[in-house]
């Protein structure tokens, strides 16, 4: 619906003219009509007012007395007024007392009268007068008068009013309608031209003025507005169309932009998922490289033993070649692994403390074969004042040992020494290990790439010294990875000074530490080892190595003393099951060490077999020695003797739980050696089978295993109280990560990595673990590099 | 191993909704041992028993899982329990090798055995809270409170309630209402 603001300025001009005049002649009737009613009320309720005090003073005395005879005739003179149509009078109370009626019923009448005054009701008006008579209210009086002659006479008022009206306004209508144009047309005729401007987009358009009044300073107005419009619609189609030709380019940009985030995106997926392919890989691979390469290892080992107790010498090199061969690769393996692993960030740390002294005993002891081999002297220093360090111990040992035996390796006749001293760097507190040898150096342009994985000085060092050439690399991501720093420097000709520098405890690095898991409760002593210990009393360190080679392939522990004082000693802190003694030693010699052993209560009870190339068997007797036997001695003899010392195996078999039959009849047969019955079983459901069938005194169990596999075996076998205490060994080819390690916390006593032990260490191994002793030094890294 | 966990989780729902809905008893030959069954079974009678408070120790206190008499039925339980708590507690499963050590058990079952042994055992528990579970059938009959019994090919179980109230273990009636119903003098059959 249009409304007024919408219809066309012509006619708005027309009908605003109309409703003026309109208005204007409607208020002047209206006046015209209001004042002639007004009057023509007030005169006639005057009369009538006129007519009723004439009455009430008529009838006061009718009153009075009560005379309605009289009333009616007053009330009745009355009908001389001919509009008059009824009139009555009622007494004090209220009652009517008399009346007269023109045309109409009695019974019309009011019943009551009301206070006084007049009334317009329905063309008639009434009019209530108190009758007062000595300044009493006797009574009032009514009338009622007819006003139909008033109304007539105004309705003819009306329409003559209206045809004024009506006249007026249709002469309004004639003239406005002509004179509007004055205004209408030049206002039509802009907004004509701006419809078409806004039409036509046609800026060129000019509005004619045809007056200089306010529509004409519109015109020009508005002819200037439309030059300047025009003029800025020109150039805004110049900056449009440079403005185009950007955002073409923009566009094109946009989109090779967009494409090579996409290629960058895409290539990023493809990274992670690589990466995430690579983790996978490397996890699968440790476990499936290894548990091949410890069949090999392992085979090899048990046939090159087998091979010299037949007296097979032919195979025992080649034997040896394979088992050697396999020990490098699977050292080339671990290195290859531990180094992906730290270029990806997977290696976790296992923060402990461990005691600086502790450290560099366990590295004289692992390096002094390798020192020997190469007649070097290894000299270990500490400065004073150092107590422990916080580090992953493993990782750690691995670093050092490293440089160790590179330094062992490059020198020949020379020193290899280790130095630990506190230093300060910016402030902080360090603790730096040199390890200074004297050998052949490095030259410069080998220094550069001396961390570098896969250099080493040339290839045909690797083929004199051996090494995987990763050692350094490995040694280096440790080191960063635990806050520290590696670093070398030499002297070709002179020697070489590595040095690893670490923060000392306190100082975290930034690697997010893992919180460090205690090692397994030790276990009570479950099970005693079949075969004790057997202490060897000589100074002759070849005798030590050729009865430790012997006994301990039969299943005997060896503790070795170089000389009489130290027997003495040892014999008393572990109470062996038999001693091997030689008499003619430095010092305190054998006869000496005999008798203090013979007087000392504690340990008089352990058999003494006498080793020497004395023939003195009578004074042995004499001094209580249990057996006599002249160097050289043959094994069997020896083993044989020893053997009744031997405390007796009571305890039950040992479970071997693992699914690769190659990988558990290594297990079987090293652990038979040594404790005798082994009962074994295929994955953890057959495992708990044979538990209900027979106790065993220790478990070991491969993780890895189809159906139920040593993590459910393990949770699963803590359940039952009869089982829990059985001393459970972890021995796997599977890489332990932090989640592992803690989901079998407190539930197993050992982990074993296959490959880390050969069969006989891992037989002493447990053995000790058994025992309640100190559970066995990580095995000092089997990858010794070269540089 | 995780489709296995998996497996024995669906085995306990699986039984469940057996004892819930249907009450026909679970059948050895879906796939699981007897003995499996009976494990898992065993495990639910657990949360549908409520023992005195106190009775099953204090908080982190095992809920000990006695077994006599049935060695092989061990491993199995411990594989049905591994993971699992009763109410709140954790569970160990005990090899009872002397009926003297029943007694201190919430749970005790009892693998096939002659009424005189029967009867031992259950004289040895007598008065304390323990949940004793039979595979004879007669176990209920002799004292025992709930028994495993065949039925075709089926496993059910018969629950002797005066012994259940006299060890002062309440039964839950959604079991009861699988169950045979055995009460001494005049007897009666549950549903």
């Amino acid at each position: 619906m249009r409304t007024f603001r919408d219809i066309s300025i012509r006619r708005k001009l027309v009908a605003i003219n109309m409703v003026a005049s309109s208005v204007a002649l409607s208020l002047a009737c209206g006046t015209f009509l209001a004042y002639e009613l007004i009057t023509y009320r007030k005169s006639v309720t005057q009369q009538l007012s006129t007519a009723a005090q004439i009455a009430a003073q008529g009838t006061t005395a009718a009153l009075t007395f009560e005379d309605r005879r009289s009333a009616n005739e007053t009330l009745a003179s009355l009908s001389a007024e001919p509009n008059l149509v009824a009139a009555c009078v009622y007494t004090r109370d209220g009652r009517p007392f008399a009346a007269f009626t023109r045309g109409e019923s009695r019974r019309d009448l009011p019943r009551h009268p009301v206070p006084s005054g007049a009334m317009f009701e329905d063309h008639h008006l009434l009019y209530f007068q108190p009758i007062v008579f000595d300044g009493d209210r006797i009574g009032t009086i009514y009338l009622k008068r007819d006003l139909r002659d008033m109304y007539g006479r105004l309705e003819r008022y009306a329409g003559i009013v209206l045809g004024v009206w009506l006249l007026a306004l249709l002469a309004a209508f004639l003239l406005s309608s002509r004179l509007q144009r004055v205004i209408s047309e030049p206002t039509l005729h802009l907004a004509e031209m701006a419809g078409q401007v806004s039409a036509g987009r046609d800026y060129s358009l000019r509005a004619v003025k045809r007056g200089n009044d306010e529509i004409g300073i519109l015109v020009d107005s508005f002819n200037e507005m439309m030059g300047q419009i025009q003029a800025r619609t020109r150039d805004l189609d110049y900056a449009r169309e440079a403005l185009e030709r950007h955002v073409v380019e923009l566009c094109d940009e946009i989109a090779s932009r967009q494409r090579v985030q996409d290629e960058l995106l895409a290539a990023k997926q493809a990274a992670e998922e690589s990466s995430h392919a690579k983790s996978v890989f490397l996890a699968n691979m440790s476990h499936e490289l290894r548990t091949p390469l410890n069949a090999i290892i392992g085979y090899s080992e048990m046939l090159r033993e087998e091979a010299e107790e037949a007296g097979l010498r032919k195979p025992v090199p080649d034997l040896e070649r394979i088992s050697v061969a396999g020990k490098h690769l699977l050292t080339l393996i671990n290195s290859v692994l531990d180094l992906s692993k730290a270029e990806a960030g997977k290696t976790e740390l296992l923060w402990e403390d461990v005691t600086v002294t502790q450290i560099l005993e366990d590295a004289a002891g692992a390096l002094a074969p390798l020192a020997r081999q190469n007649r070097n002297q290894l000299n270990m220093y500490c400065a004073p004042g150092v107590g422990s360090i916080h580090v992953d111990v493993v990782k750690f040992r691995q670093s050092l040992y490293n440089l160790l035996s590179n330094a062992c390796k490059f020198t020949r006749d020379g020193t290899v020494s280790v130095n630990v001293v506190p230093v300060s760097v910016d402030g902080a507190a360090y603790l730096e290990w040199r390890v200074t040898d004297t050998g052949i150096g490095i030259a410069p342009d080998q220094m550069r790439k001396l961390f570098q994985p896969f250099s080493q000085g040339d290839a045909s060092t690797t083929r004199k010294y051996g090494g995987t050439g990763l050692g350094l690399a490995i040694s280096r991501r440790f080191c960063e990875l635990m806050g520290g720093t590696i670093s070398a420097a030499s002297e070709p000709g002179k020697g070489a000074t590595f040095t690893i520098r670490l923060p000392l405890a306190g100082q975290r690095p930034a690697v997010a530490a893992a919180p460090a898991i205690p090692p397994p409760a030790r276990i009570a002593r479950a099970v005693e080892p079949r075969a004790g210990s057997i202490l060897v009393v000589d100074d002759d360190p070849t005798v030590h190595d050729l009865m430790r080679r012997t006994l301990a392939k039969e299943g005997f522990d060896v503790v070795v003393a170089s000389n009489g004082e130290e027997g003495l000693r040892r014999a008393r802190e572990i109470h062996p099951a038999a001693i091997t003694l030689d008499v003619f030693m430095p010092g305190m010699d054998g006869w000496t060490v005999l008798g203090a052993l013979k007087n000392d209560p504690d340990v008089a009870a352990i058999p003494v077999v006498l080793v020497t190339i004395s023939d003195d068997r009578q004074r042995g007797c004499v001094l209580g020695a249990a057996e006599f036997f002249q160097k050289p001695v043959e094994p069997e003899r020896l083993v044989e003797a020893l053997r009744k010392w031997q405390p007796e195996w009571t305890a039950a078999p040992v479970l071997v739980v693992d699914d690769d039959p190659a990988s558990r009849e290594m297990t079987v047969r090293a652990l038979r050696r040594r404790f005798g019955s082994v009962i074994e079983a295929a994955d953890g459901r057959a495992a708990l089978t044979c538990l209900t069938r027979q106790k065993p005194g220790l478990i070991v169990v491969d993780l890895v295993m189809p159906g139920m596999d040593g993590f459910d075996f393990i949770a699963t076998l803590r359940l039952v109280e009869e089982w829990r205490r059985i001393p459970v060994v972890v021995l796997t080819a599977k890489d332990i990560d932090r989640d592992d390690r803690e989901r079998l916390h407190g539930l197993v006593q050992r982990i074993f990595r296959k490959g880390d032990c050969d069969g006989v260490g891992l037989a002493a191994e447990i053995a000790d673990l058994l025992k309640g002793g100190q559970a066995c030094a990580p095995a000092p890294p089997k990858c010794l590099e070269a540089r | 191993m995780g489709l296995l966990v998996h497996l024995r989780g669906c085995l306990a729902l699986l039984l469940m909704a057996g004892l819930v809905a249907g009450g026909d008893g679970a059948a050895p030959s879906a796939g699981y041992s007897e003995e499996e069954i009976k494990g898992a079974m065993l495990y639910n009678f657990t949360r549908f028993v409520d023992w005195p408070a106190g009775a099953l120790g204090g908080e982190g206190a095992p809920v000990v899982i006695g077994v006599l008499g049935a060695d092989s039925f061990i491993p199995e339980l411990a594989t049905v329990l591994r993971g699992k708590a009763i109410y709140g507690h954790p569970v160990a499963v005990r090899h009872i090798e002397r009926i003297a050590g029943a007694r201190n058990c919430a749970v005790l079952f009892v693998g096939a055995a002659g009424p005189k042994e029967i009867v031992r055992v259950l004289q040895s528990t007598a008065g304390a809270h323990v949940l004793t579970i039979g595979d004879s059938l007669e176990f209920a009959r002799l004292g025992g409170m709930i028994a495993f019994i065949r039925d075709g090919n089926r496993i059910r179980f018969e629950v002797n309630l005066d012994a259940a109230e006299r060890a002062g273990l309440g039964m839950s009636s959604k079991m009861l209402h699988l169950a045979t119903v055995y009460r001494a003098g005049p007897a009666r059959a549950g549903n």
